[in-house]
């Protein structure tokens, strides 16, 4: 929230820049009052200016929100899988095989021992017999005990752990190997680890597209600024001449980039929220077919303002980059 | 309140607009600048304004060397003056309302305040009434008489007009300039560039010729049409 109240002070102090530097006196009236009033007027005027050319505005407002879209839909669809990976974490299973010649009596006894270690959150002692039962019933293939001299399955104790970190996991199995029953330990983390890194490198890739695109979207602003600055040059010009200052002439500008870049957000968050209502059904069917309890998220709350702050803090600094760029040329004439 | 100190204005390609002009008006005065079309005067008032500076020499208008001005200072400044431009330089997507009401605006004027004044702006030049229709809807004069009125709105203490008679018949440009006087008497410094020369020499005022961009004379007119 503190990258949030920086922007939108940021945005506040762009707005007002202008009547705070106001020195006129007598003919500076009204205080707080007219100072919101001119605000507001120049607010729903720029409002207005939209409407002078829709389709321009329209075409703006949609180049706006498509680019921003995008990168938005990658970070929720990031988000999902990060809350996935993170409940797979939670989950994480440690299997102890042990030897062969470990008797039903000492494997009982182990994981006795073993579910006070302060490691372990719970656990589960298979005996030869149940890991050949599970078996047969995971692979759906009965084992020709006749054709074997033995059950060839060792017993395993399979460990929930009590903690979620990769490193503490591993420690924790390398603990465990050392116990003289133990024949193997098992801990698959690896696949966790590789969908973690390409989560990460998600993460990495959105960043990328949202510099990209606000950098697109600062273009097409201040290309849009830079056509409607073009037809209201004698306007800005006679409001030079007869006094009207920088910053009052770059307000009715911020608001419009205001507006653009806002209505630019609101256009991207609703393509998404789109997106994700299309998506999700077809995705919990994937998901039920793996066993997954993945499922992609609606944006959050704080995300849905994150990008509505964002879309309108570029709209705004486009705008002032532009207008900027005109006063300073038409000062060096 | 106006002083020119041996003002040369040239551009890059050679060409002179001004050549060590100097005068001084003082508060309160009226005087007209004439001179033939290219003598130099539009540019003698952009410096004024100031929209241009000088190539060399100083402009001094109520104590500001205009060239040392900040520029975050101009707009304090151009709020102090008024300007009627010869084309109008109205705004055609605002009523006349609001285009007598920019300067206030600008100045940061309530909206109370701003009708009252422009209202008597607008009463002045033989406008009330007629603020609410567009600047395209007037005749030239009328559209010309808004840009004084927009001139005039803020009270300047320096009033410069480029040739404000220019669309008017001679009735209303009698009007007009008794306007400009009124301000004068008020204090105020009014400098009219302007060629009806038999309208400045209805006026017993200064006169600054230019020829060429240089100042011919600085005297007063006699009353009659000797000009």
């Amino acid at each position: 929230m503190g990258a949030c109240s920086v922007a939108i002070l940021s945005v506040v102090a762009l707005m007002s820049s202008s009547s705070t530097k106001r020195k006129n006196g007598s003919s500076s009236q009204g205080g707080l009052k007219h100072y919101l009033t001119e605000h507001k007027q120049t607010a729903g005027e720029s409002i207005d200016q939209l409407w002078i050319k829709p389709f321009g505005s329209l075409m703006t407002i949609f180049l706006i929100g498509l680019s921003l879209a995008l990168p938005l839909a990658l970070i929720v669809i990031l988000e999902s899988g990060d809350k996935l990976v993170s409940s797979w974490q939670g989950q994480s299973k440690i299997s102890l095989f042990l030897k062969m010649d470990v008797s039903e009596q000492r494997g009982a006894a182990l994981s006795q021992n073993l579910a006070s270690h302060n490691g372990v959150r719970s656990l589960r002692y298979l005996s030869k017999q149940q890991s050949l039962e599970e078996f047969e019933n995971n692979s759906g293939v009965a084992v020709p005990l006749e054709l074997l001299e033995e059950n060839p399955l060792p017993a395993v104790i399979v460990v929930e752990a009590g903690t979620a970190h990769p490193g503490d996991l591993e420690r924790l199995r390398d603990e465990l190997a050392l116990l003289p029953e133990v024949e193997h330990t098992q801990l698959d983390l690896l696949w966790v680890k590789r969908l973690q890194a390409i989560l990460q490198a998600g993460q990495y890739l959105a960043q990328a597209l949202v510099l990209i695109l606000a950098l697109v979207v600062l273009f097409v602003v201040m290309n849009t600024m830079k056509l409607l600055i073009e037809h209201r040059r004698s306007e800005i010009e006679i409001t030079l001449l007869v006094g009207g200052s920088h910053a009052y002439i770059r307000r009715p500008f911020l608001y419009l980039g205001l507006w653009y870049g806002l209505f630019g957000g609101l256009l991207a968050v609703t393509a998404v929220e789109s997106l994700l209502w299309w998506i999700e059904g077809p995705v919990a069917s994937i998901s039920a077919l793996y066993e997954s309890n993945f499922y992609v998220q609606s944006m959050s709350l704080s995300l849905f303002f994150k990008a509505l702050l964002f879309s309108s803090l570029l709209g705004v600094i486009a705008a002032w980059l532009e207008v900027s760029l005109h006063l300073r040329r038409a000062l060096a004439k | 309140m106006i002083q020119f100190d041996n003002v040369t204005k040239s551009y890059a390609g050679g060409q002179t607009a001004l050549q060590n002009v100097s005068f001084e008006l003082a508060r309160g005065e009226l005087a007209f600048l004439i001179g033939h079309s290219g003598a130099g005067k539009s540019t003698l008032l952009r410096m004024i304004m100031p929209s241009e500076h000088p190539s060399s020499g100083k402009v001094i208008v109520s104590g500001h060397d205009l060239k040392e001005l900040p520029n975050r200072k101009l707009p304090q400044y151009r709020r102090s003056l008024g300007v009627v431009f010869q084309d109008h330089q109205l705004l055609s997507d605002r009523s006349v309302f609001d285009n007598v009401a920019l300067p206030l605006r600008v100045s940061g004027f309530n909206h109370r305040d701003m009708g009252r004044r422009v209202r008597a702006a607008l009463d002045k030049v033989g406008l009330l009434g007629k603020e609410r229709l567009m600047p395209d809807t007037l005749s030239a004069g009328e559209r010309q008489r808004v840009g004084v009125a927009r001139a005039v709105v803020n009270r300047p203490s320096v009033l410069l007009a480029d040739e404000p008679t220019g669309n008017l018949d001679p009735e209303l440009s009698g009007e007009i300039m008794d306007l400009f006087e009124q301000f004068s008497q008020m204090g105020a410094c009014v400098l009219i560039a302007s060629h009806d020369l038999a309208l400045v020499a209805r006026y017993k005022h200064r006169l600054l010729s230019l020829d060429h961009g240089r100042l011919l004379s600085s005297d007063f007119v006699s009353g009659s049409s000797d000009v």
